[in-house]
């Protein structure tokens, strides 16, 4: 018993104690390790988490100056990409006023951003609706696809990859790493076709597009979102599974685990406690790239399948040339960005104080 | 000095084996270093290297073995089923859909090869940069690359692409662009690493110049990650510029393109659905292909994640 809680209190080594030279943390020592909570509200996490976002924000304000001049490369100018080269000058100088882009560069970028940090990201100039109301509006159905891919993948994928890299080398782990190798190959947008020819339109059991709101009915708005988030979710689930292998076969070979082993503690325990603890820092880092990645897949699989979101207005906006609106998203995408970097660091920071203190 | 072991051990497991290494000498790409891997190539390697490679030429020589004019409209003769005339039957417009596929096949791996040509081009020697002068410029090099990683690949591409106007050249350019923060990091790691080597700290004090041991020393240790990301930024990039052009941001219509073809394809899904399939399939094999070919140089390559890591561990996403 007091071998076991030797154990549990050692737990946090395997990878960490291999990749970093040894010592140093205090967390991994001694019987009485501190709890998490400590962990969460101890300075070391609170300077970390401060360092963290100080960091975010040289980064937000150099890629709000590169959308922010992305605007203005169109060829000719805005005013001309909305008017057509035929437009009369008097025409462009008035809208070119309307924009506010006959002010000096700075100013704009200034009066812009300060806008955008009080939530108003300027009207669209195709509906003149207020930008930020209208990503207000199509957020939560992209967050909706992107959050069903997820748990897609949480529920299906990850058990998956535990799986094969707990039977690495047998048929099993052979079959789901061909099977994520073709997960891998095919497009999202091919497998969203597909999927819609066979259960929207062949055998007719789901809808093959468009949107219901939650909120007038949550069954008929699952059974919408059920193929998207199904289009989005196979694709990420084959990275999953591999990701998940391949840190769980590192995690399976390290000295913790034999020890674990040898003093027979249960093999459930120290595969889904020791050992997937130890890969989690390596999870979640997977999954930062893979909700960054699911984001973008949404300009897609929302444009397939004809969903209100925020990926399928941003298309619709290139098509029309409302450039407020162009500008005003991809504010948003960033900024999601930055949050899911900044959340995966400080959940690794969390999860494995060791790597956190490096 | 790693290395140095790596690369002698397999030297004399070559000796061993003795006969076997003279059979497999010049067979695929390996590197003046890597004499370890004289055994018999695997068989699904061979099928991605030769089916690439069949692709390749298919599309360089689209225009001498395509049988029609991908553009040419046949009103009278629309979505006719496989024949000999047309081996894959014709489409909404009466074009010759496998003529439209060989074509089509051009703009994709011209898309993929502006792509990584942009993203090499800019990520090396911008890792190169920040590696070699780790102190200010370093820094203030990876913060930018920190800077447009913040973009979502898709999203920069679409955004770009809608600025400059929809067209391949613009489209592939900008995924370019975001492939090459990526690259740069990874060279910038192996620069790092490499430039503590005690081979590199002999060649500097035996005189050579900054540039000859850059070329002839850091280089060609440092790149082995850079190519096999390259190779997955290779798969992706083949995957957008389908999804771009999908979405009608990349090849424009009537020009052929997979992507396009299988949007306009897609509205008549239930009554010719070969069509939706067939440039769709294409893209998949092409990609498990590159990945395939990706997995062995990374086995031969990667030289900072030692043999003990499983050989998925690299990043797949972008």
């Amino acid at each position: 018993m007091t071998l076991r809680a030797g154990l549990n209190s050692r737990d946090w080594g395997g990878r960490a104690d291999a990749a970093a030279p040894p010592g140093g943390s205090p967390a991994a020592a001694g019987p009485d390790r501190p709890t998490r909570a400590w962990r969460i509200a101890s300075p070391a996490m609170r300077r970390l988490v401060v360092r963290r976002v100080l960091l975010t924000i040289p980064t937000a304000i150099l890629a709000s100056i590169v959308i922010f001049l992305l605007i203005r490369m169109v060829p000719g100018g805005p005013a001309i990409g909305i008017l057509g080269v035929h437009a009369s000058p008097a025409s462009v100088a008035a809208l070119n006023k309307e924009l506010g882009l006959d002010h000096p560069l700075v100013q704009q970028y200034w009066q812009w951003l300060t806008g955008a940090l009080q939530g108003n990201l300027g009207q669209s100039l195709q509906t003149q609706e207020p930008v930020a109301h209208m990503v207000a509006q199509s957020f939560p159905v992209s967050a909706e696809l992107v959050g069903l891919a997820l748990l897609f993948t949480v529920v299906f994928a990850l058990p998956a990859g535990v799986l094969a890299a707990q039977r690495a080398g047998t048929r099993l782990d052979r079959g789901l790493s061909n099977a994520s190798g073709l997960g891998l190959a095919v497009p999202d947008f091919f497998l969203a076709v597909i999927l819609i020819a066979i259960f929207g339109i062949a055998a007719r059991v789901l809808p093959e597009l468009g949107f219901v709101p939650f909120s007038q009915s949550p069954a008929a708005n699952l059974d919408h979102m059920v193929l998207p988030s199904l289009s989005m979710g196979l694709g990420a689930a084959a990275i999953v599974v591999r990701q998940v292998r391949a840190a769980m076969v590192d995690a399976l070979n390290g000295p913790f685990v034999r020890t674990a082993r040898a003093m027979g503690v249960a093999e459930r325990t120290i595969v889904w406690r020791y050992a997937l603890r130890n890969a989690l820092p390596t999870i979640l880092n997977v999954y930062g790239l893979l909700l960054v990645g699911m984001f973008g897949a949404t300009l897609i699989i929302e444009e397939v399948f004809v969903l209100p979101g925020m990926g399928n207005a941003l298309v619709n906006a290139i098509g029309v040339r409302d450039y407020t609106f162009i500008q005003g998203v991809t504010l948003v995408y960033v900024g999601l960005v930055l949050v899911i970097n900044l959340a995966v660091d400080i959940a690794v920071a969390v999860v494995s104080p060791k790597l956190a203190e490096q | 000095m790693r290395t140095t072991q790596r690369e002698r051990l397999p030297q004399t497991a070559d000796n061993r084996t003795g006969t076997a290494s003279g059979s497999g000498s010049g067979s695929g790409p390996a590197s003046p270093g890597d004499v370890r891997r004289h055994r018999k190539l695997p068989a699904s390697l061979v099928t991605s290297i030769v089916v690439i490679c069949g692709l390749i030429l298919a599309a360089v020589f689209a225009p001498l073995i395509a049988p029609d004019n991908p553009l040419a409209q046949n009103l009278g003769h629309t979505m006719a089923a496989p024949s000999w005339s047309h081996l894959l039957g014709t489409d909404y417009y009466g074009r010759d859909v496998l003529s439209r596929l060989l074509w089509g096949g051009r703009s994709a791996f011209l898309g993929v090869l502006i792509s990584l040509g942009v993203g090499l081009g800019l990520g090396v020697p911008w890792g190169l940069a920040a590696g070699y002068w780790p102190r200010w410029t370093g820094t203030v090099l990876m913060r930018v690359a920190d800077t447009l990683l913040a973009f979502p690949a898709l999203v920069l591409a679409v955004v770009i692409t809608g600025i400059l106007g929809p067209n391949l050249v613009t489209s592939m350019t900008s995924v370019g662009v975001v492939f090459a923060p990526v690259l740069a990091r990874l060279t910038r790691v192996g620069v790092l690493e490499v430039r503590e080597r005690e081979y590199v700290l002999s060649a500097r004090m035996s005189g050579c110049s900054k540039g000859v041991i850059l070329i002839r020393h850091v280089i060609p240790a440092a790149l082995g990650p850079v190519v096999v990301q390259a190779t997955i930024f290779a798969g992706i990039a083949f995957i957008i510029e389908g999804g771009l052009s999908f979405l009608g941001l990349g090849v424009q219509p009537p020009a052929p393109s997979w992507g396009g073809d299988l949007a306009l394809a897609y509205q008549y899904i239930l009554s010719s659905p070969g069509q939706v399939v067939a440039p769709g399939l294409l893209i998949a094999i092409v990609v498990l292909c590159v990945y395939r070919i990706g997995d062995s140089l990374r086995a031969r390559l990667d030289t900072q994640q030692l043999t003990d890591r499983a050989p998925e561990t690299a990043g797949i996403i972008s």
